[in-house]
């Protein structure tokens, strides 16, 4: 309640009366394509920055966006339909290698302009950050194996519903065996669609994915419970490797999801794909492991009775639906 | 695998009217520009930017969910607020362009792009969007807010008053106390004003939010300052400091004060501090005046260049009632202050226009503008100046005369030009009266 009032208030006070400070402002949009050693630019901008920037009267597209080393003039200027102006300007460089742009009519209009830069990589420049690079400098940082597996390891610790889900396996598979046979289905299903998904063969829409990991979780509270009620609780552990491996293959797409943010090259694929598997896996075992054995202890010791598996197991589904409501709803 | 065939089954029921459509190639690279601009990172590290990177965080793993997108542009709206840059409502506006992608009905957020729109000056637009949501939500208090204040900008105070009355009945809390407050100012009643503030400041805030609470303050202080109360302004200034350190509202009520006592070195160095923080005409100019009085006059012509190119950039207000105040680019002020009472009718908008006219000898239609400038009965001295100069200048000597000497006994320092020649022209036709 307290955050709900804390939010509440958050969204009353962001509309505060301040607007007497505040003034228009644009946004232009670049797109940088390099053939050899020829840069060509198509940069759009609205009627009023256009109008600020004289640019029916400019000659050398330098002025706008600088680019070292080569040598610019402008092709065309053509009337947008949502009424801009698009500039089409050709720049001739000396060699083939990156070249870095400084798109200077940020610093030109007003205070607050922002100019959308596509140069392979994609870019938000702003008053005193104008600088971007083309070819060589698209992807200027592959992170590092290291980085990698600290991701997958931190994308399963804070992913509280694929460690639901695992707990939720858990409950029903103490065993050695079972366990094991149980989370390497998991293991090799996500591995199979986040290989899918990294390699760009095919990724599901994000509205597809999400409630269908919730309701993977809602699935497994309702086997555990009609394992207990059957109260055929070995054949079901054994078993449970084939309700695990489709929904791996779910919860696959939904690892592949925090791997796209990274906007790696083709080329770094393959070793993302294994550091952040491997991350994933390990940070796996590290909640697994000890979860496994604390509830072996206390079965052996006798002090889980079914009631309260039964009960975890149905708070699971009732967690489990209520995140695919609000996920799809 | 009956189990993943019976998942994708009830997943295809739920996302029956969820098939993607044919869209135009530019509308696609718009939503991609939009999410872009929404996910941008910030490349720094204060607290609100920790903010947006948690929200950016949530929306990316849950693009669907209209109300993620809404909370990353309030993050980026409270960045645009603390840091100044107008820009940062670009990216705002783009999470209203996402968020209504998913939900063109959504009222939180056309509330959002509504107020990007009041912050881009598209007055008509925002009460047009603002009418269309309380239309549909009429206990939205935001949507409320959002209506009295481009009302208020395009001039129509009444209209505006009502519909901070009705945010207020709604919902009594800071921000609708601080319009409380404003619409008392603007009356002429500084008690109201400050009993107002008073609320608001009472009303409390978000600790993790502190903007609005040191805007409030700031708020507050201009009150004392614009009756005359150097001291008690100077504190409400370090109240607002002390709430948020740098903020350059208090840093300028402060340099104001500095200067106004005669320690105008100090004054300069509030005034650059100022401006580092929020780099606007506004500040420049305030520099100009502090380096000129403590006899820096190479600075103080550098910072005259900063207001011109800041006001030129995208402040034509200022840089109009800038020029009137020092009688210098008489011509290309009033071309300035015309093109914003196009779009703008607030008093402090006529009051420029009517400074503008003044200068250009266009006495009859700056009388008008300042008419609407003083209308409401708002206890400003600049306003009251303005008021009776173009009075005196008609040739209505003794009530303009009057005026003046309102003004001056209201804050003799209102601004560092304009102060010292209300009284030069009080004195002079004082003589002449004789």
């Amino acid at each position: 309640m307290r955050r709900l009032l804390a939010s509440l208030l958050a969204l009353a006070i962001v509309t505060l009366a301040g607007v007497a400070s505040a003034h228009q402002v644009g946004l232009s949009r670049g797109s940088y394509v390099r053939e050899g050693h020829v840069v060509h630019a198509t940069v759009t901008f609205a009627r009023g920055d256009a109008t600020t920037l004289e640019l029916t009267k400019a000659t050398d597209p330098s002025t706008l966006v600088a680019i070292a080393s080569c040598e610019g003039h402008i092709a065309s200027l053509v009337p947008t339909a949502a009424d801009g102006l698009e500039m089409r300007a050709d720049y001739t460089c000396r060699d083939a290698g990156a070249v870095t742009l400084d798109a200077k009519l940020v610093d030109t209009l007003a205070g607050g302009h922002r100019h959308l830069a596509h140069a392979g990589a994609d870019y938000v420049l702003k008053e005193g950050d104008t600088r971007f690079s083309l070819d060589a400098g698209v992807a200027p940082s592959s992170p590092s194996f290291g980085k990698l597996v600290a991701l997958g390891v931190e994308h399963i610790w804070t992913g509280w519903d694929h460690l639901l889900f695992l707990f939720g396996l858990l409950l029903l598979s103490p065993r050695l065996r079972s366990l094991g046979l149980t989370i390497s289905a998991f293991t090799v299903a996500h591995s199979i669609t986040l290989g899918l998904a990294a390699f760009g063969v095919w990724t599901p829409p994000a509205s597809i994915v999400e409630p269908a990991i919730a309701l993977s979780i809602a699935w497994v509270g309702v086997e555990n419970v009609r394992a207990l009620v059957a109260r055929r609780e070995g054949t079901v552990a054994a078993s449970r490797w084939r309700i695990t491996f489709p929904f791996g293959l779910v919860h696959g797409f939904g690892f592949a999801s925090a791997l796209r943010e990274l906007g790696m090259s083709r080329a770094d694929v393959p070793k993302a794909l294994l550091g952040f598997n491997l991350g994933v896996e390990l940070g796996q075992l590290a909640v697994v492991i000890p979860l496994a054995l604390a509830l072996a202890w206390i079965i052996r010791r006798g002090k889980l009775p079914m009631r309260t598996i039964s009960f975890a197991s149905a708070a699971i589904v009732a967690v489990g639906l209520a995140l695919f409501v609000v996920r799809v709803v | 695998m009956k189990y993943a065939l019976a998942l994708c089954a009830l997943l295809v029921a739920c996302h029956h009217d969820e098939a993607p459509k044919p869209v135009e190639t530019a509308q696609v690279a718009a939503e991609a520009d939009s999410k872009q601009m929404a996910l941008a990172p910030t490349h720094e590290n204060a607290a609100v930017d920790h903010v947006i990177a948690a929200a950016q965080s949530a929306a990316k793993k849950n693009p669907q969910k209209v109300d993620l997108w809404i909370s990353l542009g309030r993050a980026w709206v409270r960045k645009a607020r603390e840091t100044e840059d107008p820009g940062y409502y670009l990216h705002a506006d783009a999470c209203a362009d996402v968020a209504l992608a998913i939900a063109p009905e959504d009222t939180s957020a056309l509330g959002l792009r509504a107020l990007v729109l009041l912050n881009q000056h598209r007055f008509a637009e925002a009460e047009a969007l603002a009418r269309t949501i309380t239309t549909k939500r009429a206990d939205d208090p935001v949507a409320w807010g959002n209506l009295s204040d481009a009302l208020l900008e395009m001039g129509r105070t009444e209209e505006a008053a009502k519909a901070a009355q009705t945010m207020v009945d709604l919902k009594p809390n800071l921000p609708s106390y601080a319009r409380a407050a404003h619409f008392r100012w603007l009356a002429g009643d500084a008690a109201g004003a400050k009993a107002f503030y008073r609320h608001a400041i009472d009303a409390g805030a978000d600790q993790r939010d502190p903007e609005p609470r040191a805007w409030v303050l700031v708020q507050t202080a201009n009150v004392f300052w614009n009756e005359g109360d150097a001291e008690g302004a100077d504190a409400g200034y370090d109240m607002a400091l002390a709430a948020m350190s740098e903020y350059a509202p208090a840093l300028a009520g402060k340099a104001r004060v500095a200067l106004a006592k005669g320690d105008a070195s100090r004054s300069a160095g509030l005034a650059k501090r100022a401006y580092d923080a929020s780099p606007r005409a506004e500040m420049a100019w305030l520099l100009a005046d502090a380096r000129a009085a403590s006899g820096d006059s190479e600075g103080a012509k550098k910072a005259v260049e900063l207001v011109v190119k800041d006001g030129k950039r995208g402040d034509a207000r200022t840089l109009s009632i800038f020029w009137s105040t020092r009688n210098e680019h008489a011509a290309e002020s009033l071309a300035l202050a015309e093109k914003e009472a196009k779009t703008r009718g607030d008093a402090y908008t006529q009051d420029t226009l009517a400074w503008a006219l003044y200068r250009n000898a266009r006495f009859a239609e700056a009388r008008a503008a300042s008419d609407k400038a003083i209308a409401s009965g708002t206890r400003d001295a600049r306003l009251l100046y303005h008021a009776g100069a173009i009075r005196i200048a008609q040739g209505n000597t003794s009530e303009g005369r009057e005026m003046v000497r309102k003004a001056i006994a209201l804050q003799p320092a209102f601004d560092a030009i304009g102060g010292p020649e209300a009284t030069k022209l009080v004195n002079a036709n004082a003589t002449a009266s004789r």
